[in-house]
């Protein structure tokens, strides 16, 4: 099912990495020496990742993005606000509202914590654009997360790809029409998984559910993005009546180099056209898209832009927009 | 894919190893069978043959041969 949502611009992108940035046999030595971490290096594409100091929590990357995005704009107009992200500063309450304070953002704001990572910064796309829509008001949207807080030190696999990140998108009311299309897949939730405390205390276990910390089964991811995601890729062109080629990027959730060159073969487009920009960045989980189209622009054509964010859930989702108008205000380091 | 054709994407892209590698190399023995290499023979397997492979099956596999199987 194709969703539109009309009479909205994606008006600002602002993101926010950590300074550190390490390789990982600097970042995990208990795991890679440096050859084994060259290997994986070259196997992922991530030779170097951003990770967070313990105390910077995801909240305060994306609240230095907003002050970007935020820049000169009256902020008694913001309507709402949407923080998409599966590391919150709190469980209760929701992160969202601490960050109304701090941003300075007035009372009359509805605050949204969205639970969701690499297809996140889409689906928040789509609600922000909603409530944009139906407030007449401008919508702040804070997509990231720090993975980095909720790996094991001995997991090989998810300590060689995460990053942290945060990214701030303002829209606005406008003429811009934009199509999504989104795809769940809840039967598989152990692709990426991370438990609950109370899980944890009934039935405690080093990986998977019963763990405190994320567990990825990198061979159903790759399954995944080889199968389902260019299926909906292909079944939403199909729909918007485009082609393969009329797409200018495609700004893909940043994965891995593996899993991105491999959608690019399966989809038949050129390697080039599915960009891999974060490899000195890590995995950045809802954070990916806005810091691709940082990285591609005045690079890049992004004038027919499709973004597809994939991964954790299993869930897909996908849109279609015209950057060129979209003020991008670059990467900020704290 | 012919079997010289698997054997160059075993040992290029797959393993990225500079030593041969023949069928019957045992992957036991063979130290860029990894956790990366597995999931990159998942990758190949899909893009270059459009096979989904049983993941069970290829961790059990004892040679390259035995990989060369699942893309039949």
């Amino acid at each position: 099912m194709i969703r539109y949502v009309d009479g909205v611009t994606i008006s600002r992108i602002a993101c926010a990495l950590p300074k550190q940035q390490l390789s990982i046999s600097e970042y995990a030595p208990n795991l890679f020496d440096e050859k084994s971490a060259k290997r994986m290096a070259k196997g992922t594409g991530f030779s170097k990742l951003r990770i967070a100091p313990e105390e910077v929590t995801t909240a305060d990357l994306c609240a230095v993005a907003a002050e970007r995005v935020l820049g000169g704009i009256d902020r008694s107009r913001i309507g709402s606000l949407v923080f998409v992200t599966q590391t919150p500063d709190y469980t209760v309450p929701a992160t969202s509202h601490v960050l109304q304070d701090r941003l300075h953002l007035g009372n009359d704001v509805l605050c949204l914590d969205i639970n969701e990572g690499c297809s996140g910064w889409v689906t928040g796309l789509y609600t922000a654009t909603l409530l944009c829509q139906t407030t007449d008001a401008p919508v702040c949207l804070l997509a990231g997360d720090t993975p980095s807080k909720t790996t094991a030190l001995d997991d090989r696999a998810t300590r060689s790809i995460f990053g942290d990140a945060g990214t701030a998108t303002l829209i606005v009311p406008g003429k811009d029409r934009l199509p999504f299309l989104f795809k769940s897949y809840g039967e598989r939730p152990d692709a990426i998984l991370l438990a609950n405390y109370y899980q944890y205390r009934q039935e405690p276990s080093k990986t998977g559910v019963g763990s405190l910390f994320v567990s990825l089964d990198g061979g159903a991811i790759m399954d995944f993005s080889l199968d389902e995601v260019p299926a909906a890729i292909e079944k939403f062109l199909e729909a918007e009546q485009l082609t393969k080629e009329d797409v200018s990027v495609y700004a893909c959730h940043q994965a891995n180099k593996l899993i991105l060159n491999s959608l690019a073969d399966k989809l038949g487009v050129v390697r080039e056209k599915v960009p891999f920009t974060s490899g000195e960045i890590g995995n950045e989980s809802s954070a990916s898209i806005p810091l691709v189209l940082q990285a591609e622009e005045g690079i890049a054509d992004l004038s027919r832009v499709l973004c597809c964010g994939f991964g954790v859930g299993l869930s897909i989702g996908i849109c279609m927009a015209d950057f060129t108008k979209t003020e991008f205000l670059g990467v900020v380091e704290i | 894919m012919t079997k010289e054709q698997f054997l160059t994407k075993m040992q290029d892209e797959v393993l990225d190893r500079e030593d041969e590698i023949t069928m019957e190399s045992n992957l036991d023995e063979i130290e860029e069978w990894d956790s990366l290499a597995f999931v990159s023979f998942i990758a190949m397997a899909n893009t270059a043959a459009g096979k989904k492979v049983d993941h069970a099956a290829v961790k059990n596999a004892a040679t390259i041969g035995e990989l060369y199987a699942f893309l039949q």
